[in-house]
């Protein structure tokens, strides 16, 4: 009997939630999903191949990186881009990486060469290549940071793989 | 000048409706979820060029070395590790493998290699760690180039030379 006295006492008061914290859960979620998305592809869509040596290492201080991307575009063709840009040859490649080189003027000493038309550049070149694609891009690659005198040259990869790429969504 | 203070004439605390907000707010919150995808953080295989060699093309390396081949025949990759040839692989191991249908070559084979040979490599000169070649052809998979790479970074190999191609003769 005293029960149901007790909830019709309630219904009349109205039982209120107190939905802060709740709130403040939710705003937090959002925030942490939306500095996570990536809403632009930063860089091409490429499946790197899974080395278990791989290291995810910081540029030096005083340099920068480039990344020369190896892909297939959407007739399946191989293409090899300069970061986000247009298609390249490999001497437009050794144009461009001069053009980066020049640009952004980081030098350092050729120890075998004192000129200092042969200094080298602190620049490091990341090649991020599809793992399907032609290993020949590899020498175009290098021979076009080699000209451009960039000798830091890393090969994407990624440590382990979790989901098969290839599975068609 | 004091600011008035908006107070209900019957006593009544204002409140703002919080529905459409936390709607919002949930709605916003599905739309990050799903359009969220988490990548693996990319990593390197360090592959720096001969500092000293300007733009000539790289020196032939005239020491001992071993030398890891990796030919493509038709759509297989086959390798040999110096003059011995690598066994393929039973089995399909990697995503691309599985992918194509095609196994590679047996990559265990070629760790047991080099790690032989460095072993027993006797250091001459300038060149104290055994010198690897990696001698690809152009149409060979980059991923079977990076595993053997990666062979060389996980047995602490530093000198590392990826041979040139072959140019046509005129």
């Amino acid at each position: 009997m005293a029960k149901k006295k007790r909830k019709i006492v309630l219904a009349r008061k109205g039982v209120d939630m107190d939905m802060t914290p709740m709130i403040d859960i939710v705003f937090l979620l959002i925030v942490f999903f939306m500095v996570v998305t990536e809403l632009t592809v930063q860089q091409a869509e490429v499946i790197l191949p899974v080395a278990s040596e791989a290291t995810v290492e910081e540029p030096q201080p005083g340099s920068r990186i480039l990344f020369v991307n190896v892909s297939f575009d959407s007739e399946g063709k191989e293409i090899v881009q300069l970061m986000n840009g247009p298609a390249m040859t490999a001497e437009q490649l050794t144009l461009a990486l001069r053009q980066e080189a020049e640009a952004y003027d980081l030098w350092e000493d050729n120890p075998a060469n004192p000129d200092p038309a042969a200094r080298l550049s602190r620049l490091e070149v990341t090649i991020r290549c599809d793992q399907g694609a032609e290993a020949g891009n590899i020498h175009k690659v290098f021979g076009a940071c080699q000209k451009a005198r960039i000798y830091k040259v890393r090969c994407a990869a990624i440590g382990e793989r979790f989901e098969d790429p290839y599975k068609v969504e | 000048m004091a600011r008035k203070k908006v107070v209900d004439p019957d006593g009544n605390k204002a409140e703002a409706d919080m529905t459409p907000m936390i709607d919002v707010v949930f709605l916003l919150l599905i739309f990050f979820m799903l359009a969220t995808k988490f990548k693996m953080p990319e990593g390197t295989l360090r592959s720096y060029l001969p500092k000293n060699r300007g733009e000539s093309n790289s020196r032939p390396m005239l020491s001992e070395n071993c030398r890891v081949t990796l030919l493509y025949q038709g759509d297989q990759v086959v390798a040999y590790a110096d003059q011995a040839q690598v066994p393929t692989s039973d089995v399909l191991d990697t995503d691309y493998e599985l992918h194509t249908g095609i196994p590679g070559p047996n990559l265990d084979f070629i760790e047991q290699h080099i790690l032989r040979r460095r072993d027993t490599y006797v250091a001459l000169g300038d060149t104290a760690t055994l010198p690897v070649v990696i001698d690809f052809a152009e149409k060979v998979p980059y991923k079977y180039v990076i595993d053997v790479l990666n062979i060389c970074a996980k047995l602490e190999i530093e000198n590392i030379a990826f041979a040139q191609p072959e140019t046509p003769m005129d």
